[in-house]
């Protein structure tokens, strides 16, 4: 994708029209490109292909209690002055723009992302030539340019990579299959080898898995896992909008380990969740979730901050049709001192896990429940057998006071996290953590 | 030249007759309600979606105008896979009539929430409710000469509520079609209600074996999660192997499953003409759902069932309706007079967990213990497993009662009750 498209707009202009509707709350222009290939892979082959280029655009405003959006297909100067004009429409707002003064612009271009796919396709044949194998690429080219009314426009841009699929592994209890997903924020080299060392150890023959074994564990959350869990557990619970969340009404108190800081971080670009600045213009920056055990402020957008609480760089949209909704974006937390030989040592008996798939939480009950596709039996203080897939589940409470205090002392990037979902909105989500222990939840195979 | 003219030259230069374009208009109007606060939002999206066959290979492109579709070709093509060609069919049909607007979606809030408050003499709160209506434009034409056009209309509304008593905490969502009996405000009342009272007060669940009732919500997302075994050809050997009987049974006697087109659809996602068919007729299977290619695949004729819930991916073989039509209908008050002993399921705590391969069903759900047809006590996160195929088998009975749901499509189902005593309660 070329930058020409945002370079041809005025954005002045675009700054102008919106200005007025911005006067008695707030209001924003959202122009946004998107590009992306899809690859579905199988027997060393490209199986499908699609490649969809889009662009939108809509003007957002606040009066009051009420918010307005209106979106039309489209991102040049035409596009914008036509949602605005529908959105002073809607608020009844004189301050339409001028009709001669709006150029279409082509739409970008969405470049040639071939020579990538051809690699990355050539990566996982080498990688599992003697297995049978599927897998989706997904590669997601993304720009918007923010123009808030009364403020300085922003753009950025991020290319998003997925790979998802499953792999034949033999073990020996016979061939099974074993499922794999990495989500990377950025197609460069060092992604490529990043995910050739993800991917690596998937193949390697072992013992066959058994089910694992129902009922109350310890579990050690490993190579970056851990964020995996606070993202459902501290994040999603503490986004300013989260109705009846039991940890908004529990604000600074004490409900987890001292050792323990969690942080919401959108700068980390290195991360799959991170963004300069947010959907509204707030440029992303740090804000505490958990600050030696204690709990950090909410998550907020502008629609949920005041002059006392500003929006803390969370406002997000899945795109220009979605109002924004505060999101958390990467979790990072803190690592400790001890090495992964003493994690495993100090957990004892338990379960290892480093694969979890998918999470969920109700920040009404605070129940939560994530999927992991394998994990490793610990007993005394070793590595036993291979485990297939199961659920976690536990209350976010009790789960963050059963955080063991003994941190790992490095920390990975947890690239299983990626596209999380709520009320139907999809957003990019990373993360990284140490490895860290959390007793007594509940463990169920499936 | 118009945008659209120039795809439709390039993709003839490239393909000769094998091509097709489809593109899609929506208008959108949306209104949500969370504590005080109202967004609405009014949005027309658009997408135009090129498929075409050059050689061996097929190949899809899709953007937000025709130029950026144009754009997105060679880069497809370099990435496209060899497929069966997909003989795009030709005719014609009626003028579709000028495009209605969306209404603005009625949002209940106001109302509703008093209504949830008395229902539940306070101990249930409403969070939030979403209502949403759109008017959706179709267009296909392709190389076969096929010119067709179609205005779809539908809504929705999504209620979120939570309750709170001194040890627990409960939450609530609903998903409805708008307009429909489901989404009338003393009704929604009523079961946000009822689901937030048994979640508040439940009990472990007691029985190790029993009779099943399962409210309509539930049986849909359970039929929605089996639909997959009737579409195109991915299932077509497991469906024959795990779920038929040598009579072709799937099902108990009085279970239909009729596929009906959305309201006002006269064609597929490909041009295909669309009609109701019975996918299961008194337990038998009858019909697999196809698309063009994967009806090609199985030498079998196209269904009209080519589905494009979006314009950025491939049509593929679905439903757009399914319907479950019981043979004799039980009023819903003898359905639970007729039940010995068992529980009646009233609201899902957790997706449906079904897999396909293993014949798997795995619900986690909140209801009744029921005896001699009486509830006589709430249960909370009950689990219930058991085979699929034993699910559908072991209907005996079914409400007077359907109610249409959104799950990944639109579902109409009643209350069902399971009487074999195949599910284990853990």
């Amino acid at each position: 994708m070329t930058s020409a498209a945002t370079q041809d707009l005025d954005v002045e202009q675009l700054a102008r029209w919106i200005e007025p509707l911005g006067r008695d709350g707030f209001a924003d222009l959202l122009l946004e490109w998107r590009s992306e290939l899809s690859l579905a892979l199988g027997g060393g082959e490209v199986t499908g292909g699609t490649v969809v280029s889009e662009s939108a655009c809509s003007a957002r405003a606040r009066r009051g209690g009420r918010v307005v959006l209106a979106a039309v297909p489209g991102a040049d100067e035409a596009a914008a002055r036509e949602a605005v004009r529908r959105l002073a429409g809607e608020l009844a707002s004189p301050h339409f723009p001028k009709a001669e003064s709006a150029r279409e612009t082509a739409p970008p271009g969405i470049g040639d992302p071939a020579r990538w796919a051809r690699r990355m396709t050539g990566l996982l044949q080498r990688l599992f030539e003697a297995h049978a194998w599927r897998a989706e690429m997904r590669r997601c080219d993304l720009r918007r340019l923010i123009v808030p009314a009364g403020g300085s426009p922003l753009r950025w841009e991020r290319v998003l990579v997925s790979l998802r699929g499953a792999v034949r592994m033999d073990t020996r209890g016979g061939p099974r299959w074993r499922d794999f997903a990495i989500h990377v924020p950025s197609e460069d080299g060092g992604s490529i080898e990043e995910m050739r060392h993800l991917l690596r150890p998937l193949t390697a023959p072992g013992a066959a898995p058994v089910a694992p074994p129902d009922g109350t564990r310890d579990v050690l959350l490993a190579e970056g896992a851990a964020a995996f869990l606070f993202h459902e557990v501290l994040s999603h619970p503490l986004e300013a909008d989260a109705a009846g969340s039991r940890l908004l009404s529990l604000a600074r108190a004490k409900v987890a380990p001292r050792e323990l800081d969690v942080w919401d971080e959108p700068a980390r670009l290195d991360l799959f969740g991170g963004y300069p600045a947010d959907e509204e213009g707030t440029p992303g920056r740090r804000t505490p979730l958990l600050s030696a055990g204690h709990l950090g402020g909410p998550l907020r957008d502008r629609l949920h901050s005041d002059a006392l609480h500003p929006s803390t760089g969370n406002g997000r949209r899945p795109g220009p049709h979605d109002h924004a909704a505060p999101r958390g974006s990467n979790v990072v937390v803190g690592a400790g001192g001890a090495s992964e030989e003493e994690m495993i040592h100090r957990l004892g008996s338990g379960l290892r896990i480093a694969e979890l798939d998918s999470g969920a939480v109700d920040p009404a009950t605070g129940v939560f429940r994530l999927r992991f596709s394998a994990g490793q039996i610990v007993q005394r203080g070793r590595l036993a057998q291979p485990v297939s897939g199961g659920i976690l589940e536990g209350d976010v409470l009790d789960a963050l006071a059963a955080v063991d205090p003994l941190l790992g002392a490095r920390v990975f990037p947890c690239r299983r996290l990626g596209w999380c979902a709520r009320d139907g909105k999809i957003l990019p989500a990373g993360g990284e953590a140490p490895s860290l222990i959390v007793r007594r939840l509940a463990v169920r195979a499936r | 030249m118009s945008e659209r003219d120039a795809l439709r030259e390039t993709l003839a230069a490239r393909a000769g007759a094998a091509w097709e374009i489809y593109s899609k208009r929506s208008r959108v109007r949306e209104h949500r309600w969370s504590a005080g606060i109202v967004e609405e939002s009014e949005r027309e999206e658009t997408g135009f979606a090129a498929r075409w066959q050059r050689g061996p290979v097929s190949a899809f492109a899709a953007g937000t105008s025709p130029r950026q579709t144009r754009d997105a070709l060679d880069l497809s093509e370099s990435f496209a896979a060899p497929g069966p060609a997909a003989a795009f069919p030709g005719g014609s049909f009626p003028e579709a009539g000028p495009e209605p607007a969306p209404p603005s979606p009625a949002n209940p809030a106001e109302e509703l929430a008093p209504l949830v408050a008395g229902e539940s003499k306070g101990a249930v709160r409403l969070v939030s409710v979403f209502s949403a209506s759109a008017v959706v434009t179709e267009s296909l034409e392709n190389g076969s000469g096929l010119s067709a056009m179609q205005h779809r209309s539908s809504g929705y509304l999504l209620a979120q509520a939570a309750a709170q008593s001194e040890e627990r905490r409960a939450s609530v969502r609903l998903l409805v079609p708008a307009g429909g009996e489901s989404a009338a405000a003393p009704r929604l009342a009523r079961a946000i209600a009822d689901r937030c009272a048994v979640a508040l007060k439940g009990g472990p669940m007691p029985l190790a074996r029993g009779e099943l009732l399962l409210d309509p919500s539930i049986g849909a997302a359970i039929l929605s999660a089996t639909l997959p075994l009737f579409c195109g050809r991915e299932h077509r050997t497991l469906l024959s192997r795990k779920y038929l009987d040598r009579g072709g049974r799937f099902g108990a006697e009085l279970l239909t499953l009729l596929d009906e087109p959305a309201p006002g659809a006269r064609f597929d996602g490909e041009g295909s003409p669309c009609r109701a068919r019975a996918v299961v007729e008194s337990g038998i299977f009858r019909s697999r759902l196809h698309d063009l290619v994967s009806a090609r695949r199985c030498g079998e004729s196209p269904t009209g069932n080519a589905w494009r819930p979006s314009y950025r991916r491939p049509p593929s073989p679905g439903s757009a309706c399914l319907r479950l039509v019981a043979k004799a209908a039980t009023p819903a008050p003898e359905l639970l007079a007729g039940v010995g002993r068992g529980l009646c399921a009233v609201s899902l705590l957790a997706p449906v967990s079904v897999d396909l391969e293993e014949d798997r069903l795995e619900l986690e759900v909140d209801g009744w213990i029921v005896e001699r047809g009486r509830a006589r006590g709430a249960v909370a996160k009950a689990r219930v497993s058991g085979r699929l195929s034993e699910f559908w088998r072991g209907i005996v009975a079914a409400g007077d009662d359907p109610r249409a749901f959104l799950e990944a499509t639109q579902i109409c189902v009643p209350s069902l009750l399971v009487a074999r005593a195949v599910f284990r309660f853990a």
